[in-house]
């Protein structure tokens, strides 16, 4: 059980530091992160 | 130990005793050289004669003309002044680098109580030292050959640069007194408080080297983007605004990370010189150590380059986006398909010596089974990296091939599958590292098992973010994206180095360490110690012509045209031979500087007839 929420919550942080980085290096850049799939205008 | 002898109590007095009277001293040369009346470029001197009455009137660059220039023979100026300039900068790189990281191992030996760290760090100096009087030797035969093949040019970089190159040569003055008393005082100043200054003089030096370095930039960073004059070259501003242009602090930043890489790759291959030729198991066991600290200095420095080097793309292009289509999109563009080539080839090199470093100890074992995932990764990530985009095709070839872009690998050939690529094969090569230092330890600390799940968790999420950001970004949305993108995936690699970094130094406190047979690596694991200062030498060689061809037909970027014979960008093949031209004679010059190095160990036997007296 352990070994799971170790997993579970090593998978959140990641996947939260990746994408909060993400959309503040493309803010910096004054662009939307834009993943729905529409080429940007 | 040694160096615990005497102990070190009430060190800190002492120690900032002697830092305080060097660094005061320091700092009164300083003030004597930037006295307020000092005029530092003809617009100070202008401003500092006007009181007299004497104004001076600041002349525009000149227009050159065929009596501008000069010959050696049927030599070509150019060709001369290449080659020669190139060595000085190869030499230049690996003295100023030397000390940088010498200093901390010093520091490092201090701190550990290890003596062999000491010698390790008193012996890189000693090669350095070697390389040192030939450093200055062709940086004379450089500002010999600009001042008689380039007068006219050199007369108005004086015009511009005014009293601020004097600065250089006291900095160089400076360089080599401290450079000769750190290194001869090296066990004089060996114990006890005594270090401490000893270790105060090795950061001197490296603040004087490192201001030498950022001045010499300043003069070339002003020929490719010239600031502090008008569009005529007309001085309009203080030395400070002349320096201070917007190419200037990229390339500081690169040239001192590329340095330290450039120096521990030059001194890994002293090390595994010494150690093929080792004739004791001990010898052979140091060497090997020195050995992998050297790739353990070039490969460190080496991971955040591209970065740096990226960073000072951008201001090219930021500055002007014709320099930087000339760079990556002209003539120049092949030139970054051979550095794909060589860049492959370090990091190729950098993994399989620590691949090989690996058999030294037995707890490396548990982490064997990720080499070839890792091998696999930076083989498919090389051929993405050097596919060209446009291919050299007769009309029957592209007739055969329905195009000039291959229908399935021209996708690979555009920069955002080289950035896939690039970041894959430095985080590969991070996890190379990781596993490398991870092997000879068994983690106690009790968040173990979250550490490792959060450390796995990086590599994956970042891996897949590079991906994403490679392919959706880079293929299914505008150019705006495609660049912007490109960011984010820089900082992912970059959160996976500095998350590793620290998450391993937490994870080691007070971790069990397994024993390492040092000198029990193959032979063909030192030979990728070789194969590492060859791809970097090639690599500066390369990338420099590159800085500097994106000048095209300016001596002065827009400022001061170049009308000489060769005011053209060579073609590549002539170009590849300049540049191996350069590569060979350094590496030659390297040679000998290891064989100097070793001769000063090396004792005659007494005489048979004196021996029997």
């Amino acid at each position: 059980m352990k070994m799971i929420k170790n997993w579970l919550l090593s998978f959140v942080i990641a996947f939260a530091v990746f994408y909060l980085m993400d959309h503040a290096m493309m803010s910096m850049q004054s662009l939307p992160l834009n993943i729905d799939m529409t080429p940007a205008q | 130990m040694l160096l615990q002898k005497p102990p070190y109590k009430n060190l800190i007095p002492a120690a900032s005793k002697s830092m305080l009277t060097i660094f005061a001293l320091f700092m009164l040369l300083s003030m004597v050289m930037i006295a307020p009346d000092t005029a530092w470029s003809s617009s100070d001197a202008a401003a500092v004669a006007e009181p007299a009455g004497e104004a001076v009137e600041n002349m525009p660059a000149p227009t050159m003309g065929p009596r501008d220039y000069r010959q050696i023979g049927s030599m070509s100026s150019r060709s001369f002044v290449w080659v020669v300039a190139q060595l000085h900068l190869f030499l230049a790189a690996f003295v100023l680098a030397v000390p940088l990281f010498v200093t901390v191992i010093e520091w490092i030996g201090v701190k550990t109580g290890d003596q062999r760290y000491d010698d390790m760090a008193h012996e890189f100096m000693k090669v350095s030292m070697t390389a040192y009087s030939l450093t200055a030797l062709f940086g004379g035969t450089l500002a010999f050959s600009l001042f008689l093949l380039y007068p006219t040019f050199m007369g108005y970089m004086m015009e511009v640069f005014g009293n601020q190159v004097m600065v250089y040569a006291l900095l160089f003055f400076l360089e080599s007194g401290v450079l000769y008393i750190y290194y001869y005082s090296w066990y004089a100043l060996r114990y006890g408080n005594k270090k401490y200054v000893h270790l105060t003089l090795g950061v001197l030096l490296n603040g004087v080297g490192t201001t030498l370095l950022f001045v010499a930039n300043a003069w070339a960073t002003f020929m490719m983007a010239p600031s502090g004059v008008d569009d005529a070259g007309v001085v309009t501003g203080g030395i400070w605004d002349i320096m201070r242009g917007p190419l200037w602090n990229p390339l500081n930043l690169h040239r001192f990370v590329a340095n330290i890489a450039f120096g521990g790759a030059v001194v890994g291959a002293y090390a595994g010189y010494k150690m093929l030729s080792a004739r004791t198991m001990a010898q052979r066991a140091h060497y090997d150590w020195m050995g992998y600290t050297a790739n353990f200095i070039a490969v460190l420095a080496f991971l955040p380059l591209p970065f740096a080097g990226y960073w000072l793309m951008a201001e090219i292009y930021a500055y002007s986006q014709q320099m930087g289509i000339t760079a990556m999109g002209g003539i120049l563009a092949w030139l970054f398909i051979v550095q794909a080539v060589l860049i492959g080839t370090i990091l190729l090199s950098a993994n399989y010596y620590l691949w090989n470093g690996m058999s030294r100890c037995e707890g490396a074992k548990r982490y064997m089974w990720l080499i070839k995932y890792i091998a696999v990764t930076l083989v498919v990530s090389f051929l993405i990296w050097v596919t060209p985009h446009t291919l050299i095709l007769s009309a029957k070839e592209i007739a055969a091939l329905g195009g000039s872009h291959h229908p399935l690998l021209g996708p690979l050939g555009i920069m955002p599958a080289k950035n896939i690529a690039v970041n894959l094969m430095l985080i590969g090569t991070f996890l190379s590292f990781q596993l490398y230092r991870r092997a000879d330890k068994v983690i106690t600390v009790p968040w173990a098992g979250f550490g490792n799940a959060l450390m796995v968790a990086i590599y994956l999420v970042a891996i897949a973010n590079v991906i994403f950001l490679g392919v959706y970004f880079g293929y299914f949305t505008n150019t705006v994206y495609k660049v912007g993108s490109s960011v984010a995936q820089v900082v992912s690699t970059l959160i996976v180095i500095i998350s590793g970094v620290v998450i391993d130094s937490m994870m080691f406190k007070g971790a069990k360490t397994l024993p390492v047979k040092w000198g029990h690596i193959s032979n063909r694991g030192v030979y990728a110690l070789f194969a590492l200062p060859i791809a970097f030498t090639w690599l500066m060689a390369l990338m420099g012509y590159v800085r500097s061809s994106v000048r095209t037909h300016w001596h002065v970027y827009t400022v001061m045209k170049d009308n000489s014979v060769d005011n053209y960008i060579p073609n590549i093949g002539h170009a590849g031979n300049m540049m191996t031209v350069a590569t060979i004679s350094f590496l030659l010059i390297i040679l000998f500087i290891f064989w100097v190095a070793s001769l000063s160990e090396t004792k005659q036997a007494l005489p048979a007839k004196q021996s029997a007296k």
